[in-house]
Parts: structure tokens; C-alpha cells; sequence
């Protein structure tokens, strides 16, 4: 038992003390310093699940992250006048920083209908998603800075367009450990290496033990589903049976270090180390292995049907992970094969592009939510969808099929479960879909949500680095305390 | 009490404050001999005891910021804390602790009235409240923060145990060790004092005949010996030179958003190496980073040619590569080029005053901006090395083109004899009338302006063209091509020449361009349209002209034939053509100050700044930068300035805290209020000093600490008294077990596994950066797994870093990086159980250092045992080795002896002996 809760960080700066001291941070943690019990024990693991500061709502978060910039006004955010003024030049002047050269307002190509018994807008694109449109909590008012993917994708995940940070998995596995040692805090299901790939999961200056840990090889174009394995987790020559006796023969060689109690709990932490490594051998492969799923939950998910069977694995193994205690699991749809590898980045050919994106994660995410409801996790865990921006309500000046430009003055994202209202739109943007102007949230507002919903406060949960507390937030932010439920 | 009295276990942590020495000896006053005295009476350091505690608690609402200041009140100075404020009486009033504000507000019952607010922090500690109490009854003095004072001149204490120091720096340690009652560590046995100072100052361990050598060696030269040689390797460039770059945060590609390859990066890398083993003087070794390209060569310094590889240091950070406001970019380059100068050469988090005066230290967001003036005054730029060599090379390659050239024209010159000269057309390539290629001024046409392909197509280029007389006309075109792209000539849609511009030249670039004849045609009088074209590629074409014949064709077709000739003689001599060595540089720019950003934003603009370095932390600035000139230069020379109190503080702190595994102040890049207090503030003064005396010498610097005997402590010693009292070996009572940093474990298994290729530089990196697929990071992890190279040769990928580094916690390159911490985490057990290098390796270690038939399994182990953890096995180690051996293969029909024993080996090198450095 105490082995498996003594993953730990050692000499010089990253002791199971210092750590600790670091958890406990901003409140007692002078008075706490020199209390601190000098065995090993649960509460010395820096993923020993920790309580939280304000009541929890949620104990882990499933991010559904959209690569590319789904266009809110095409998916969510409905605007008659898109319609009504299609080819028209927009009435006021766009923003200053653009990313592409911009023509006129460009109406969707698919009508709009209002959906479940809280009459959310849905594109008619969606064909599952009504189906628990009143689970979900749709915010149109994000508003954000930076026209460029990198940027944007660094801010969405880690709260800086500009600098390298801890990603957002990162701070909530700092903030509240994990509820099961032989897996990993924080899960990235095939991730990809752009714009700014595995930053968006990493730790920067937490504690390596909180950044995310990818399911596949992080690539461009991503590992499939199928193929996603995590690294080193098994030996091509050697059985169990012999990698026992070379950890009965490393134990034994560390223990005839003499009783030095300092160094010891180094080592010993050391020793430990590898025989939680090699039970996390044992237990991970299990929960990838989705061969005792039943027929009817994989086709929940849409494994049955080659479009939507990637996504919808992921989705089942984001779930499983979820089950099992994972705190943070995000799932990248980023792959829009075989159409092009463009992701949600239609700059052309808007029509096939959302098409094909939504119809490869329409059904697994609906699955997912009905599945999670299903189990009872819903109300626990909470899950967040969306891209790095939005979409402009015009068209992307230049021939070809239409598209539309980068937009992040104003974009959709979702949440659902997790102590949030279900059925409830929170924020809108003026008639054309272009600037947030009611109930605007910027990105570390929705961190700041986020953490709250997790019991965190934002403002509190502070890592000292360069001089600095550090937040997820930086300086900014506010929950949107309106949404929760 | 006790464990309050502890002294702090955590080098840079929010707690770790060694508490105020008369604390200390007030609480351990019942244990030790030294006399209890009352708090009162022993002084309280303001920059020990009490300033940490101000910027801990109070500083951020009371400090330097006016932005962040409430209730109008400061902190950080005597005059505005002893001061009345509007109706309120001072915060402190000197002598009087009861009376003052500042204690009353700190130890409030009334929770609307307790500083610091309840919602943001916990009360003081009894301890940080006495400390308060004490200083303000002892008059409240202020004194400049430890690290802005000059460098002392420090006498080595007078201590009792006259017999262990070796060098004068021993006794600044000892004299603390006693003063609380302590004893320094024995010192190691020979076997780990070799293995310590092979890992330490190379890298690598010691072969079992150099082990066997400096065991045997009774002489008192035996360790002098050691280090020296040691010093003397390029192996010595190679590890201590790894470190430099965590400092400076050294890369191979850009990370951040567009992970773009850099591939001129390892010359700096390249640079920094051969720099440590020429013992550059670490002032000069400043002045080249940061100003390598202004610099005159003098007896310390390169040539600016050359030393303008060392300011790749400014030009090697992350760049947010997509944005797309130029503005905003520029300015977070700038930034973190700020932030890394201050971290990584003052330890001063400068950064922190883009958007604000800083916090906690005296840097007001002025000294930022004068400092970015600077940077915005110097342009990034990839620079050629205009060596002597490559000048030299380059002279005689123009006398002999040169010499080609002129004949060439006599040749040419003889065309007038067959052509009408005079009323030739002749016109630029790029004024088409119609066409769909494209037009370069910038990469291919610098100066001269050229036409191309845009990529594959049938490319044309149409020109309306007339002639007042009919005839025969000769088309040359002028172009570059280094490959023949064919194409055709043809005239009002006819054609008229065949495999046209179907030359070669030598090359793409404008020094490449060669007239060529293309052919006789006849031209009608009027107008015309004269069409170029090639498919799918075209040369670079420069020029056209059309020149009536007036002679003999075939006169004509033998200058042709000359001028082909020495084209084609022109064109291979390009090809040898010397190219200079391109670094990653900066250039001066477009000098200007610049006006301070309110709130850091581009967009909201203050006050100009003059160029500068920073001024308020109290050191002298820098004179007025001359107009036309960044500062770079100056702002080198003010850094080594022999007063300057960080340059040298730093540096040496940084030395110590590689050789120990923390530093003397143990935030190396923070020397500001809220890093670390020294440990030993005088031997960092007395080490500064001897640096600078040494004329700025870090292997002087090297051998004053090796040869101490606080270097050559035991780590793995039983000292009850030390352990409870200083826990965290503050004191230095023994020395530090270290695990191996991720470079040195792989150097050590390729040097055992008999695979490490000895080589010096390295060339450009050979992995794919940018968006790779997962098959391109197969790849890339293919490469590492199979390079012979020393890690510092392999190419460090931001966000990307080889996977075995990264588990042993190297960098990620994103900042500058001055502790590297060294964490044990399941996923670095799990890829050294299964990972295909350990598990290769030790095959090949197995084979180097085999269990030899016929002989004794002990006499196998032993040797086996020399060569990895570079000492015998014991007898109970020799059993279970001999037990493993056996049930390793146990069940086996045809058990592998090869297999367990490198099974074995495996082991050994995954094991605590193995890995940590004791």
C-alpha cells in the first residue's frame, strides 16, 4: 500500500517534503513546515489525492479538444443575419490582427434548429448531440487574442500564448493528485505535435510527475486510436518472471547501503519507484483493453462504423481512464483523414470539411456523455469541449471552395456533468457571431471555472518558480460562477 | 520545537529559511554548550532574518510597485516605514515594537484588521513575528539587500580543527560546522573519490586500470594529478560546457508554436565547449556572448569574426513564431532575451518588470525598458564567419574567377565584330508583359531581380518587343541554373529555339549568372512578342537581349563556342566556390530608445527610455550609449566590471552548486529578496574574489574547490547529531550524494559498453523538428538510440527532447534552467526496465566484461564489478549475483549464459550504486 503511494521526487529540489510543502502552499504552509512526518506515508506522495479548497463539484475533467477552430457560427451560435446578409460586407470594421485576408459575411451552409426540451441551437449538422443537448452547458462568449494556432492552443491549455507554462492537466494533477497510483494523473489521448504539442500537456516547472502522459506516440498526423500504446510499458526479451528477480536483485543491492536515514528515503523512494513501475506494467494494458466491452456499448460510441470507430475509441478509452480515477483525461480530435490533415482548420472547403469532422465525432461524444450518465460518473466528472478559437462570420478572402478565417473574439465551447447546469446557454455574441459582447469569458476565466468546479480556487493554487507564484490564471480570471448548477 | 528548529531541508521552496541565528540558538539552546541568550540581545541581520520575511509577507502590497501599493504604504525602505502616513502613524516606530503598526497588524485578533489578509495568507509564525518584534526593538535598520553590496574581501574564519582545512575556503565551512557543534565527514575512500571526480569534471567514469592507478598512487600529487588531467581533456569542454547551456537554455529548433529546425545553433553549442577547454576568461566569455561582433580581438578574445558565433546566445531562445502582430512578437522576443540576460548572468528575475516595477527587488520597470532598448536596437540575424582562413580562401578564389572573368570579356569583346552592338535591345526578365512565373528580388535575385517557377508548371514569361529592321537577330539570355531546366523560345507563338536555357552554371545565386547565346533567328520589322517558357522548373532568369548580326554567322558560332567554353570552365570553378561557416547571431540594428510599455502592452505607450543597463539595484550604469550604437558593447563591459556585485556572485555560485548539487545561495538564478540567502555568505565572497584575481579563470576556480577538503567528504557516512540537526546538509557536514544527470548516465553506459566514439563538434542536427509524424519521431528515437556521439552533440528538439533525457529531467530548453532538479518517477523505471538503449547496452557491456569459461565466477564478477560501479564485489553481493545468474535461466532447456549475464549487467546499471554519484 505505501509503496504504491510512494512515487516521489528526491534531492535536490524536489523532495517528497518539498513537495508537500509545495501542495500546501499560501495557507499554513510556514506552520506546517517541520511537522511533516519523517516516514514515508500516503500523505507524502505528491499524487496522493488531496482535499480541495472550496466544495468540489467535479473530481476530473474529460477535455474534448477540437484542433483547428470549429466555427461556432456554423455549429452553435446561431445568427439569422448571416443568412439574411450573406455576401454583404460586414457593418463595422474587423479586428486589427488578422490572420488571413478576410471578404464578405458568408452564410452557414446547413440551417439551424433548436434541440431538446431547453431549445439549444444546434446546426443541423449534429444528428446525435440534440439527444443530450439539456446535459449541456453551452457558453458562446469566449473571447481570446491570438489569431494564430500556436498561440491559441498555447493559451487553451496552458493560460500563455507567448510563454512556456504548465498545462491545465498539469495544475489540476498538482492541485489534487491522483485517486489511483498505478496510473498516471493526467492522460492525453493521441496527441499531436503541433502548435505547440506536447507544451500543451507538459509540467514546465510543476513537478515532471504532473505533466500528461500520452497514449500513443504524440505525432502529426496523430497515432490512431488502435495502435496508441503507452511508451516502455512492456519488455521484448525478458518475462515477468525475470524482471522480478532483477528488482529482488536491485532491492537487495540497495539495501546493503548503510542506514544513512537521509539518503535512504532517497533510494528507498528510488526502489519503489520500479516496483510501482512494474504493477503499473501489469494493471495498464487492462484498461486499454477494450475486449470486455459489450457489443452495445461499443456501438454507443460508434466503434462499429469505420468514421466514427478512432474517435469513438478514444472516447471509451477516456472513460475508462476516467473510471479508474484519472484526474485530467483529454482527447485530441485532431485528424480529419482521409479528407486532408487539416483538423478543424477549414480555411476552404468549410462545407466537406464540418461535414466530415462532425460526423466523426457526433456519435462518440453523445456515447460518451450517455455512457458517463449512465455509470453515474456524470455528476463527477466534467466534460469540456472545444477548439483554440472560432470561426469568422465571413468568408476567407481568395478562390477555391469557401471558408472561413481564424476568430477569437468570440467562439462557443461546451461543458457538461460536473456540477455545471445542464440545458443552460451562458454569454452571446452581437448578431454577426464577432465580438463576445454578453457575459464575456476569456480563457482564464474558463480555467478559473474549471478549477472552481474542481474545488480550486484559482487564485490559490500558486507554485513558486523564478521569484514567482505562479497560476494557471496568471493575474486574471473569475469563475463564471453562474453556470454552476 | 525541535523540528521548528531544523534547519531548511528545500533549496528554493516558499519555506526554506535557515532560522535567524540567534533562533536558532535560543531553540537548541538546551542541546548545545554555546550560552542561551534572550532574542533581544543577540542581533537581528535585516538581510538574514528579516528582509526575507518583508518580501515574503508584506512586499507585494507594500514593496518597490506604486501600481500594487495599498493603503499608501512601503516596506522596503526605513524612511517610508518610519514615516506618518496622512492620519496614520508610522508602520514602525524604531525601539518600539509594541507601539509600531506594523506588530500591531500582524498579531491582530480582529480578523478584518490581520495583516497580511486573511483571504490571501495565513498569519506570521510566532518565529517570523519575534524576529520582527526583536529587529524593531533593536532600531528597525535597513540595510541594502546582500546581493547589491560589493564583494567583500572576506579573512578565512579562525576555526579550532587547525589539521582538515586544505584550502582557505575550508575554513568558512568549518568555522560554521563548529560553530554549532559539528564535525565534518571523513573524507571518502579513494575508489569514490576517483569515480567523483572523473564523473564530475568529465563525464565519464574512470577505466579500472585509472582507478587501480590513483588507488596505488601514495604520492600527495596522486589527486592534484587527477584533477589536472582531468582539466586538461576535451571531455572536461564537453561536460562542463552541458551545463553552460542549461544556463542559457541552449536548443537545436525553436519549440514553442512552430517547432522550426535551427540549423546553425550547434556552432554556439560548439562554441561554449571549446571555450571551457581554452579556460576563456569567463569576463571575456560574457563579453563575446553578448557583443562577440563589436569586439576588438585582444590577447583574451577571438577576433570579432569568429566571437560572433557566441552571440548566438541572444538568438537561440523560443520565438513565438506564428504571431501575426509583428509588434507584439518583437517585443516577447525581446522579453525573453531580458529574461534569460538577467536570469542567467545577474540571477535578477527582470522580466518580472515588463508590465510593472518589480515586486520584490529594486528594478523599476525603467531598467527593463532601458535594457529592451537595447535588444530593439539589435537585429537577430544569421551571420556568415569571415574568418581569415574563409577571407583568404575567398581572395584567391575571386583572383582566379577574376583572371576567368577577364577573358571571358576579351572573348565577348570580339562580338562587336559580328553583332551590331548598337542597336541591340537588352532588358530586364522580371518587366513580362505576360506571364506566370514569379519575380524574386529577395533569395535568388538580391540586387539583379529574376524570374522563376513558382513550383512545377508550365511556366511562361511573354515580352511585346519591336525591331525598326528586319533580320537576324541573336537572343542571349542571362541566368543561373545549378540543374539544366530546358525550355523554348518562341516568337508571335511560334517557335523559334529549342532546348533553350538548358545550361548549367554552378548555381541558383546572383554571383552564378552567365550570358548565354541561345541561337539566330530571323526577326520581321515591327512589333513582336517573344516567349519564353520551360516546364516544369526555370532557371533563374536575369536578363534578355536581341542583337542584329552584322558579320559572319559562323565567325559568330566560333566566339559562341569560346564564350560556351569559358562559361562552362566559370561554372565549375563556382562550385568550388568558398562558403563561410553561417552562425546564428545578431547584428547591430536600427538604434533607437524605446518608450516604456504601460502594463507591459505595446499598445499603451510611456515615457522614452534612455539605453541602458539596469540602475536600480544601486550599482553605477552604464555612460551614455553613442548615438548610432545598440549598447551591447557597453553593457558587456559594465557587466565585468571588477565592482559589478552579481557577475562574479553568480558565476561562482553556479561553479559550486555543480560541483555539490546545490549552490552557496541555492537559487542560482535568483540573487534578488525573494531567492535564497547564501549558506556561506563569505565564501562566496571569497571565492568571487579569487575568481577575479584569477583573472576570471574557472578552472583556477575548479582546482580551489577540488583540491579543498570539503570537496572530499564522504557522502555515505552515519552522523546522528548533524542528521538532526541540519537535516538538509545546509552546513555542508558531509558531502551530497548526487544522482547522475541524464547526459552523464548515457556517456557512462556507451563508455562501458565500449561504444562512445571520441570526436570533438558536431554538425547540424539530423532529426526532424517540426510537426513531425509519428514515423519521423520513430525515427528521430532510432537516431539517439544509435548515436556513438557524447550527449552534448545530440541534437536537443524543444518540446521534442530524446525521451531517455527527458526521464532524467534535462530541460526542456524554455528558460534558463540554474537547478536542474532530479526527480524518481515510475516512467523513468519503466523505459529503463524495458527501454531498447539500457537493454542493447547492457548486452554490450555484458560482452565487454564477460563471465569468462574456465574461471572462477567470483573472478568474472569482480572484474565486472570494477568496470560499472568501479569497486569489488562483497561476498554476500557475490552470492546473490551467482543465485541470479541461476534462476534467471531456471526452467530454460537451453539456458543462455550470455542472456542472464547480460540480464546482470542490466542490473547493475539500473541500480542506486550505479546511477548516483557518492
Amino acid at each position: 500500500m505505501n509503496q504504491a503511494e510512494n512515487i516521489s521526487a528526491t534531492f535536490p529540489s524536489c523532495s517528497r517534503r518539498a513537495m508537500l510543502e509545495r501542495i500546501c502552499l499560501g495557507f499554513g504552509g510556514v506552520a506546517l513546515h517541520g511537522l511533516l512526518p519523517r516516514s514515508a506515508n500516503a500523505a507524502d506522495s505528491p499524487l496522493a489525492p488531496r482535499a480541495a479548497q472550496i466544495r468540489p463539484r467535479a473530481k476530473r475533467v474529460i477535455f474534448l479538444f477540437m484542433h483547428g477552430g470549429p466555427s461556432h457560427v456554423d455549429l452553435f451560435d446561431y445568427k439569422p443575419r448571416l443568412y439574411k446578409e450573406h455576401d454583404k460586407p460586414l457593418p463595422f470594421k474587423e479586428r486589427e490582427v488578422q490572420f488571413a485576408n478576410r471578404a464578405n459575411i458568408m452564410k452557414p451552409p446547413w440551417g439551424f434548429r433548436r434541440v431538446g426540451a431547453s431549445g439549444h441551437w444546434m446546426s443541423e449538422l449534429w444528428e446525435h448531440l440534440p439527444g443530450v443537448a439539456d446535459d449541456l452547458c453551452v457558453i458562446q462568449s469566449v473571447c481570446e487574442t491570438n489569431v494564430a494556432h500556436g498561440g491559441a492552443c498555447m493559451k487553451m491549455h496552458c493560460g500563455d500564448e507567448a510563454f512556456l507554462r504548465p498545462s491545465m492537466g498539469a495544475w489540476v494533477s498538482y492541485g489534487l493528485g491522483t485517486e489511483n497510483n498505478n496510473l498516471p494523473g493526467f492522460i492525453t489521448i493521441c496527441p499531436t505535435t503541433l502548435h505547440g504539442g506536447v507544451n500543451n500537456f507538459g509540467a514546465a516547472f510543476l513537478p515532471s510527475i504532473h505533466q500528461g502522459v500520452p497514449l500513443g506516440a504524440p505525432g502529426y498526423p496523430n497515432t490512431l486510436a488502435k495502435d496508441a500504446r503507452f511508451n516502455y510499458m512492456t519488455n521484448e526479451s525478458l518475462s515477468p518472471r525475470q524482471q522480478k528477480l532483477q528488482l529482488e536483485l536491485l532491492r537487495k543491492l540497495h539495501e546493503r547501503n548503510p542506514a544513512n536515514p537521509a539518503i535512504n528515503e532517497a533510494l528507498e523512494a528510488r526502489i519503489q519507484s520500479f516496483e510501482l513501475a512494474f504493477r503499473m506494467q501489469t494493471e495498464a494494458p487492462e484498461v486499454t483493453d477494450l475486449s470486455g466491452e459489450t457489443e452495445l456499448t461499443r456501438k454507443l460510441y460508434g466503434m462499429d462504423d469505420p468514421k466514427t470507430e478512432n474517435f469513438g475509441q478514444m472516447c471509451l478509452l477516456a472513460r475508462r481512464f476516467a473510471e479508474r480515477g484519472v484526474r485530467f483525461i483529454q482527447v485530441s480530435h485532431a485528424h480529419s483523414l482521409p479528407f486532408n490533415n487539416e483538423q478543424w482548420d477549414q480555411h476552404s472547403h468549410l462545407e466537406k470539411g464540418h461535414s466530415i469532422n462532425v460526423r466523426q465525432i457526433d456519435k462518440p461524444i453523445t456515447g460518451l456523455i450517455r455512457d458517463l450518465k449512465r455509470l453515474g460518473l456524470l455528476e463527477d466528472t466534467l466534460v469540456l469541449w472545444g477548439g483554440e478559437f472560432g470561426r469568422t462570420p465571413t468568408a476567407q478572402a481568395g478562390g477555391g471552395e469557401r471558408g472561413r478565417d481564424h476568430h477569437p473574439d468570440g467562439f462557443t465551447v461546451w461543458m457538461a456533468g460536473g456540477g455545471v447546469k445542464g440545458g443552460f446557454r451562458y454569454g452571446a455574441t452581437d448578431e454577426y457571431g464577432y465580438h463576445a459582447i454578453e457575459d464575456r469569458m476569456t480563457v482564464h476565466d474558463l480555467h478559473a471555472t474549471l478549477l472552481h468546479l474542481l474545488g480550486l480556487d484559482h487564485t490559490r493554487l500558486t507554485f513558486e518558480h523564478a521569484g514567482r507564484d505562479y497560476r494557471l490564471t496568471d493575474v486574471y480570471g473569475n469563475p463564471a460562477t453562474r453556470i454552476l448548477a | 520545537m525541535m523540528r521548528a528548529a531544523q534547519i531548511g531541508t528545500k533549496p528554493d521552496g516558499p519555506f526554506n529559511r535557515d532560522l535567524p541565528a540567534w533562533l536558532w540558538l535560543f531553540l537548541c539552546g538546551a542541546l548545545i554548550v554555546v550560552p542561551c541568550r534572550t532574542p533581544a540581545d543577540s542581533p537581528v541581520s535585516f538581510n538574514q532574518d528579516v528582509s526575507p520575511i518583508l518580501s515574503k509577507r508584506c512586499l507585494e502590497c507594500h514593496g518597490p510597485d506604486a501600481n500594487q501599493r495599498k493603503a499608501g504604504l512601503r516596506l522596503d525602505r526605513f524612511e517610508a516605514a518610519t514615516s506618518p502616513r496622512l492620519a496614520k502613524p508610522a508602520a514602525i516606530l524604531p525601539g518600539d515594537p509594541a507601539a509600531s503598526l506594523l506588530i500591531q497588524r500582524i498579531t491582530s485578533d480582529d480578523p478584518d484588521k490581520r495583516m497580511p489578509p486573511a483571504e490571501n495568507s495565513a498569519p506570521l509564525s510566532e518565529a517570523d513575528t519575534a524576529t520582527l518584534k526583536a529587529w524593531i526593538a533593536q532600531g528597525a535598520s535597513y540595510e541594502r539587500h546582500w546581493a547589491f553590496q560589493p564583494v567583500a574581501s572576506p579573512q578565512p574564519p579562525e576555526v579550532r580543527d587547525r589539521a582538515w582545512p586544505s584550502r582557505p575556503m575550508d575554513r568558512f565551512i568549518l568555522a560554521k560546522l563548529e560553530a554549532v557543534g559539528l564535525e565534518p565527514a571523513k573524507r571518502a575512500d579513494r575508489h569514490t573519490l576517483i569515480r567523483r571526480a572523473y564523473l564530475d569534471l568529465i563525464g565519464l567514469p574512470p577505466t579500472p586500470e585509472e582507478v587501480t592507478a590513483f588507488v596505488r598512487d601514495a604520492s600527495p600529487h596522486a589527486w592534484p594529478r587527477v584533477v589536472e588531467r582531468l582539466l586538461a581533456l576535451p571531455a572536461y569542454g564537453e561536460r562542463w560546457g552541458r551545463h553552460w547551456l542549461d544556463v542559457v537554455r541552449y536548443a537545436d529548433s525553436n519549440g514553442s508554436d512552430e517547432n522550426h529546425a535551427y540549423p546553425h545553433a550547434h556552432h554556439y553549442r560548439n562554441y561554449v565547449i571549446d571555450a571551457l577547454n581554452r579556460d576563456l576568461p569567463y569576463d571575456a566569455f560574457l563579453h563575446e556572448q553578448l557583443a562577440g561582433d563589436l569586439l576588438d580581438a585582444n590577447e583574451k578574445r577571438q577576433p570579432a569574426a569568429t566571437a560572433m558565433t557566441a552571440t548566438g546566445f541572444l538568438s537561440i531562445g523560443t520565438k513565438i513564431l506564428a504571431e501575426q502582430d509583428p509588434v507584439k512578437k518583437r517585443a516577447d522576443i525581446i522579453d525573453e532575451q531580458i529574461d534569460t540576460f538577467g536570469r542567467a548572468i545577474l540571477g535578477l528575475t527582470l522580466a518580472c518588470a515588463r508590465c510593472h516595477d518589480h515586486k520584490f527587488d529594486p528594478i523599476p520597470s525603467r531598467d527593463y525598458y532601458s535594457l529592451a532598448g537595447i535588444l530593439h536596437s539589435t537585429d537577430l540575424n544569421d551571420r556568415p564567419l569571415e574568418t581569415s582562413t574563409y577571407l583568404a580562401r575567398k581572395k584567391m578564389f575571386e583572383q582566379e574567377t577574376g583572371r576567368l572573368k577577364a577573358r571571358l570579356k576579351a572573348v565577348e569583346d570580339k562580338l562587336a565584330g559580328t553583332l551590331d552592338i548598337e542597336n541591340r535591345i537588352q532588358w530586364q526578365a522580371e518587366k513580362f508583359d505576360r506571364g506566370n512565373v514569379i519575380v524574386d528580388h529577395e533569395n535568388y535575385g538580391k540586387n539583379i531581380g529574376i524570374i522563376s517557377d513558382p513550383g512545377g508548371q508550365k511556366n511562361f514569361a511573354e515580352y511585346d518587343l519591336a525591331v525598326k529592321t528586319a533580320g537576324l537577330f541573336q537572343l542571349e539570355l542571362r541566368y543561373a541554373a545549378r540543374q539544366s531546366r530546358p525550355g523554348r523560345i518562341l516568337m508571335n507563338g511560334q517557335p523559334v529555339i529549342d532546348n533553350a536555357i538548358a545550361k548549367t552554371t554552378g548555381g541558383w545565386l546572383p554571383e552564378h549568372q552567365q550570358w548565354h547565346a541561345e541561337g539566330l533567328f530571323r526577326v520581321a520589322a515591327g512589333s513582336f512578342t517573344l516567349r519564353v517558357e520551360s516546364e516544369p522548373m526555370m532557371s533563374h532568369i536575369d536578363q534578355l537581349r536581341l542583337t542584329p548580326l552584322k558579320g559572319e554567322s559562323s565567325r559568330l558560332d566560333s566566339i559562341n563556342a569560346e564564350i560556351d567554353s569559358l562559361n562552362r570552365q566559370l561554372a565549375e570553378k563556382q562550385k568550388t566556390a568558398p562558403k563561410p561557416r553561417m552562425v546564428m547571431a545578431v547584428k547591430e540594428g536600427k538604434v533607437k530608445d524605446i518608450r516604456l510599455h504601460v502594463r507591459g502592452s505595446h499598445r499603451e505607450l510611456g515615457d522614452t527610455v534612455p539605453r541602458g543597463a539596469p540602475v536600480g539595484f544601486g550599482f553605477r550604469g552604464i555612460p551614455e550609449v553613442p548615438p548610432g550604437q545598440s549598447g551591447r558593447l557597453q553593457l558587456a563591459n559594465w557587466l565585468t566590471h571588477p565592482e559589478h556585485p552579481l557577475t562574479a556572485r553568480v558565476i561562482v555560485n553556479r561553479v559550486w552548486r555543480w560541483h555539490f548539487g546545490r549552490g552557496i545561495v541555492a537559487s542560482p538564478n535568483n540573487f534578488g529578496t525573494k531567492g535564497q540567502r547564501p549558506s556561506h555568505p563569505g565564501l562566496l565572497d571569497h571565492l568571487s574574489r579569487h575568481l577575479m584575481r584569477s583573472d576570471w579563470s574557472l578552472k583556477s576556480l575548479h582546482r580551489e574547490i577540488l583540491h579543498s577538503s570539503t570537496y572530499r567528504m564522504a557522502s555515505n557516512v552515519e552522523n546522528t547529531a548533524a542528521t538532526e540537526r541540519d537535516p538538509g546538509n545546509r552546513l555542508l557536514w558531509k558531502r551530497e550524494m548526487r544522482r547522475m544527470e541524464a547526459e552523464v548516465f548515457r556517456d557512462s553506459l556507451l563508455q562501458l559498453s565500449g561504444r562512445l566514439r571520441w570526436a570533438t563538434g558536431g554538425g547540424p542536427m539530423e532529426v526532424k523538428s517540426q510537426d513531425p509524424s509519428p514515423t519521423d519521431l520513430a525515427k528521430n528515437q532510432k537516431f539517439y538510440e544509435q548515436s556513438d556521439r557524447r550527449s552534448v552533440y545530440l541534437p536537443v528538439v524543444r518540446s521534442n527532447v530524446y525521451d531517455l533525457f527527458t526521464l532524467l529531467d534535462f530541460p526542456n530548453a524554455a528558460e534558463s534552467v540554474g537547478n536542474r532538479v532530479t526527480t524518481t518517477v515510475p516512467t523513468q523505471a519503466l523505459m529503463m526496465m524495458n527501454g531498447r538503449f539500457l537493454m542493447g547496452e547492457s548486452r554490450r557491456i555484458a560482452k565487454n566484461w564477460p563471465a569468462v569459461p574456465g574461471e572462477t565466477l567470483a573472478l568474472s564478477l569482480n572484474r565486472l564489478y570494477q568496470a560499472v560501479l568501479t569497486r569489488s564485489p562483497a561476498p554476500d553481493e557475490l552470492q546473490w549475483a551467482a543465485r541470479f545468474l541461476k534462476a534467471y535461466s531456471a526452467g530454460d532447456t537451453a539456458p543462455d549464459r550470455a542472456e542472464s549475464w547480460s540480464a546482470l549487467c542490466h542490473t547493475l546499471v539500473m541500480s542506486n550504486d550505479f546511477i548516483h554519484v557518492w
